[in-house]
């Protein structure tokens, strides 16, 4: 790290925050500065994340909305540049990456005039640091006068495939968010619904996982760090009491850079869009009304699930939320400020915990505490769902996804929790049924809700389940039963394969003897046959093959018992 | 009683008896040397001779208050069979566990055991067998139909059940009624993902230490020794970790590998975290950290038919500029007079050929591959150890160190991005001899003192 620390310090003084259009408007030097003197003010910041993917579209489009917005006696405070992902890896890698339709930069002359359309601040957080190009990106844009950058955690979801720079990949974030620590101002931002927040089932997991990252950029590497998250979250008071609880361990005072929108809500039909739009931005004013956070409210377009919104459309949203900004007023002294800080100091509680937990697991592993590369090399390679499930707060609970009970489950888990609720309900009594019993499961993708969910009744069934993961290979099929003597196959899949797995994995059951096995398969059993280019079902090919093709919850139970009595007919 | 300045670490090897004086205050060797092996008669002798060497380098009174400890490799290693149930899974997991023991595996057999496979390990010299398979609370049949096998085979060999703890004791009731010598051990692989290869280890080398290093010739020592430590082997294996790891003080040189060509076998130790290559899927067992191999058809004296073989004669015909005739020739004379060093011009061109294929083929089977399928919901496998990270090479064994040809041999680890896309080793790296041929030392001397055997292993490289 010696060597580390003096590299950041070298880079550091070769490098100075460039002024953008907004700084010059503001009197500002950094974002931060803004944001706090906004936040004694109670002026509340607004944010759009736009992803045109050329320059001239996008300068044109940005002023536009700009302007338009001021015409119409509105504002837009910030604004998020999606950058293609062949800016996560340096110069010399990217003629192996197939370009997106992100933004690309190849000269500082490009990066400097993101700042320079109009008084909008920009955040630049796709691609940028947590990547293995972060220390150029850093400095490119700290010179260029964007001072909000991210992402923490991307360093751990985001992939590069077929270019192998994990090293680089840590050394330069490190190397960023060490040069981003050297001025005042800076923030490192982590969009958590990007990185292991998507993947943690408890809230309370998710709360120790943010003293986590906090611990790694701000104690070890110096800087200060501000979390974003929304995405995800559609029950409008969670994202309340999730602001408290990532404000409750902000130290250094850091301004949020903005709450992203709940996208869950969002479908084809526009006019419900406009309500999911208007709930999540009323509870993000109503809590920067409560305690100033400095995080800005996004406006998502109500377009934006189907088709990349046009500058209008992103007009329109600001004009909605401008609205619930000004009723949040309204609401503010009536909510049960209390019982929301409750939940948080719930979460906090448990987080630490966690936290704790995860520590000691790494200690005991023989990683260096205090190096933040060993950390955060580790927790990579060990992962969300390892982390939950080792270290989780919950209460240990066979039936439970992924074995434990969440303290709070997060939006997507609830809606779990009722579909698991139903099929247990529609299950019956099955406690016992499968005792002795032993399944194998996978999915062929990553899509692994459904076979949780099997999962989950198995156990409570009381058979011994063996979990392969997603991506379950033929291969690793056939392993595992010779090493498991088990008489069922349970695969769940979605991703248009259903037929071509069936008949690779029937073909495998055959050679190696073992034509006893069955397979059960369920999710969409679909796929693109004779080179056509929609997926159709393949219900009636699989059950030809002599898959059970059920594909419901209710008869999983009774058919693996039917197996293993020898009385199943396929 | 203040502990001692002086550590004298010995190895009873096949060829020769080795010595290194450690001195722990200045943390460096003092004395190296080697001596005939005197094993197969007496062990005394080399180890007497040995003793008289470090006698003269630190003075009687520093050589009684020496700490004195050894290892061995003589007669012929650790030799162990394996028989799992998947050859990915339980089975590689018995091997990962008996070559991190210090073995050398003779025989696995994955599945059902079937009589010939009985025939076939009653066949071999082996030493100990590993019995493992399944999963904690998966069935138990075919544990217990290869129990019986074993149970009633003609082996007369300790056998170490590692296995399923549900089949446990009926495993051990089976293999005792067999007149078995039967050891417990933790289930090597207790769930899907889950490798637990710690106290099966110990226990090999427990038996080895305690049963089979008797056998070898080498009870008659023990009396003049502090202790016997463990297999040659698992000392080297040890000493890479500490290189590869380093000392609170000292840095280490971060992932590589030692590669180990003797006359019989090549063993290939590499030490870095497994990594999925370029987002595959990692499938089988999970990899060690640090992780040993030993091919044991490839060798430069014993095993130079297969090694040539493996290698290909049109590409030793290639390779040396010599005829098959001549070729042959030096291989027939190596296999039987096979203490005997390269002299003559021929001989050393093959030599060259043979040591680089060794290190080749060796480095191939021990790291990782990628394949390529495409009607799963994944494009590429990972299948063994992505060894890519990489970054030094150490070569050690007489055949590297003393022959004039390490750099080039070492080399053949490396591998060429564009003709082997596929095999998951460094295309660069630094590449280094033990010109003082210490790591045995190392390994042992850890135990006592790791920054001093850091260092004086650190000392021992020569970058080539």
């Amino acid at each position: 790290m010696r060597e580390i620390h003096s590299q950041i310090d070298k880079i550091a003084a070769q490098t100075t925050i460039g002024e953008t259009l907004f700084f010059r408007h503001h009197g500002v030097k950094s974002e931060a500065e803004f944001k706090r003197k906004a936040m004694q003010e109670g002026f509340i910041s607004k944010h759009s994340h736009i992803g045109w993917n050329s320059w001239d579209e996008t300068a044109k489009n940005v002023e536009y909305i700009y302007r338009e917005l001021e015409r119409r006696g509105s504002y837009i405070t910030r604004m998020g540049f999606i950058f293609d992902w062949v800016m996560g890896v340096p110069e010399e890698y990217r003629s192996k990456l197939q370009p997106g339709t992100g933004l690309i930069f190849k000269t500082p002359e490009e990066w400097k005039a993101i700042g320079q359309i109009a008084p909008i601040q920009p955040h630049m957080s796709d691609h940028m640091i947590g990547c293995p190009n972060a220390l150029e990106n850093a400095r490119l844009a700290l010179e260029a006068g964007v001072t909000s950058l991210g992402n923490v955690s991307h360093y751990f979801t985001y992939e590069y495939p077929g270019i192998e720079l994990e090293r680089e990949r840590t050394v330069n974030s490190l190397l960023a968010f060490g040069l981003m620590g050297k001025f005042d101002g800076t923030i490192v931002h982590s969009n958590l619904d990007d990185g292991y927040g998507n993947q943690f089932h408890d809230l309370a997991n998710l709360t120790g996982w943010t003293m986590i990252e906090r611990y790694l950029v701000e104690e070890l590497l110096g800087a200060s760090m501000t979390f974003s998250y929304g995405n995800l979250f559609s029950d409008p008071i969670s994202r309340i009491v999730f602001n408290m609880v990532c404000d409750a361990t902000n130290v250094k005072n850091t301004p949020g850079t903005m709450t992203f929108g709940n996208t869950i809500d969002y479908g084809l039909d526009f006019s419900k869009n406009y309500g999911a739009l208007s709930s999540f931005s009323l509870a993000d004013a109503i809590c920067q009304r409560h305690k100033p956070t400095g995080h800005a409210v996004a406006s998502v377009p109500v377009s934006e699930a189907c088709r990349i919104p046009t500058a209008d459309e992103i007009i329109d949203g600001h004009l909605c939320v401008d609205m619930m900004i000004e009723k949040a007023a309204l609401y503010e002294p009536y909510v049960n400020w209390t019982a929301v800080e409750a939940e948080r100091d719930v979460l906090l509680a448990c987080g630490r915990v966690f936290f704790e937990r995860v520590m000691n697991g790494l200690d005991d592993l023989g990683v260096d505490l205090k190096h933040p590369g060993e950390i955060f090399a580790a927790l990579k390679a060990i992962g969300a769902e390892q982390l939950e499930a080792n270290f989780g707060v919950g209460k240990k609970e066979k039936t439970a996804l992924r074995g434990r009970e969440p303290v709070r489950p997060t939006d997507i888990i609830k809606t779990l929790q009722t579909k698991q609720k139903k099929m247990f309900l529609s299950a019956g009594k099955v406690e016992g049924e499968l005792s002795g019993k032993i399944a194998l499961i996978g999915s062929t993708d990553i899509h692994d809700y459904g076979k949780e969910l099997v999962k989950s009744l198995c156990n409570k069934a009381g058979a011994e389940v063996f979990d392969l993961g997603t991506y379950v290979t033929v291969e690793e099929i056939i392993e595992n039963l010779l090493e498991t003597e088990s008489k069922v196959v349970i695969v769940s899949t979605y991703n248009g394969i259903a037929l071509s797995f069936a008949k690779d994995l029937i073909t495998a059951l055959e050679e190696n003897e073992m034509t006893d096995v069955v397979l059960i398969m369920g999710g969409l059993l679909n796929e693109n046959l004779d080179g056509s280019q929609l997926a159709v079902d393949v219900t009636q090919e699989l059950c030809a093959l002599g898959v059970n093709c059920d594909n419901q919850m209710e008869t999983i139970v009774p058919t693996i018992k039917k197996i293993y009595e020898g009385t199943y007919q396929r | 009683m203040s502990s001692p300045r002086y550590v004298i670490l010995t190895d009873f090897g096949s060829t020769f008896t080795k010595v290194v004086v450690a001195d722990l205050s200045e943390r460096k060797m003092v004395l190296t040397d080697r001596f005939p092996s005197t094993v197969s008669y007496d062990a005394r002798i080399g180890l007497e001779q040995c003793f008289d060497a470090a006698r003269k380098a630190i003075g009687e009174e520093a050589f009684a208050r020496a700490l004195k400890l050894s290892s061995s490799s003589a007669a012929g290693g650790l030799r162990m069979g394996v028989v799992g149930l998947s050859k990915t899974l339980s089975a590689q997991a018995g091997r990962s566990a008996a070559f991190g023991a210090g073995a050398k595996i003779l025989h696995t057999c994955a599945g059902r055991l079937k009589v010939e496979d009985i025939s076939c390990l009653e066949e071999l010299p082996l030493e100990i067998l590993l019995f493992c398979g399944g999963y904690e609370n998966s069935g138990t049949k075919v544990l217990l139909h290869n129990a019986e096998l074993l149970a009633g085979s003609g082996l007369h060999i300790p056998i170490i059940y590692a296995g399923n703890s549900a089949a446990a004791s009926e495993v051990r009731r089976l293999l005792t009624q067999g007149k078995k010598e039967c050891y417990l051990a933790r289930n090597i692989i207790p769930n899907v993902g889950q490798i637990d290869k710690s106290q099966v280890e110990e226990i090999i080398r427990e038996v080895f230490l305690h049963r089979i290093i008797n056998m070898k010739g080498l009870d008659k020592v023990s009396g003049l020794l502090d202790r016997m430590v463990m297999p040659t082997p698992a000392a080297v294996l040890s000493a890479g970790e500490l290189l590869a790891r380093g000392t609170p003080t000292q840095p280490g040189f971060g992932d590589l590998m030692i590669v180990d060509v003797g006359g019989a076998t090549t063993d290939i130790h590499s030490y870095a975290q497994q990594m999925p290559y370029e987002g595959a899927k990692v499938v089988g067992t999970p990899e060690p950290y640090g992780k040993r191999t030993v091919e044991g058809d490839l060798g430069m004296r014993e095993s130079s038919n297969s090694l040539c073989d493996e290698i290909g004669l049109d590409r030793m015909i290639r390779e040396t500029g010599l005829s098959s005739e001549e070729i042959q020739s030096v291989i027939s004379h190596w296999i039987t007079q096979n203490r005997d060093l390269a002299r003559e011009e021929s001989q050393k061109k093959v030599d060259k050929a043979l040591a680089e294929g060794a290190v080749r083929i060796s480095a191939c089977r021990h790291a990782g591959q990628i394949q390529r399928v495409s009607s799963a919901g994944v494009k590429t496998l990972q299948h063994g150890k992505n060894l890519t990270s990489v970054g030094t090479v150490i070569g050690t064994g007489g055949a590297l160190v003393f022959s004039g040809h390490g750099a080039t041999a070492l080399g053949q680890v490396l591998r060429n991005s564009e003709r082997e896309p596929d095999i998951l080793l460094p295309e660069e790296a630094d590449c280094y001899l033990d010109a003082d041929y210490v790591f045995f030392a190392g390994g042992l001397l850890r135990e006592i003192d790791e920054e001093a055997a850091f260092a004086i292993m650190k000392n021992s490289l020569k970058k080539v």
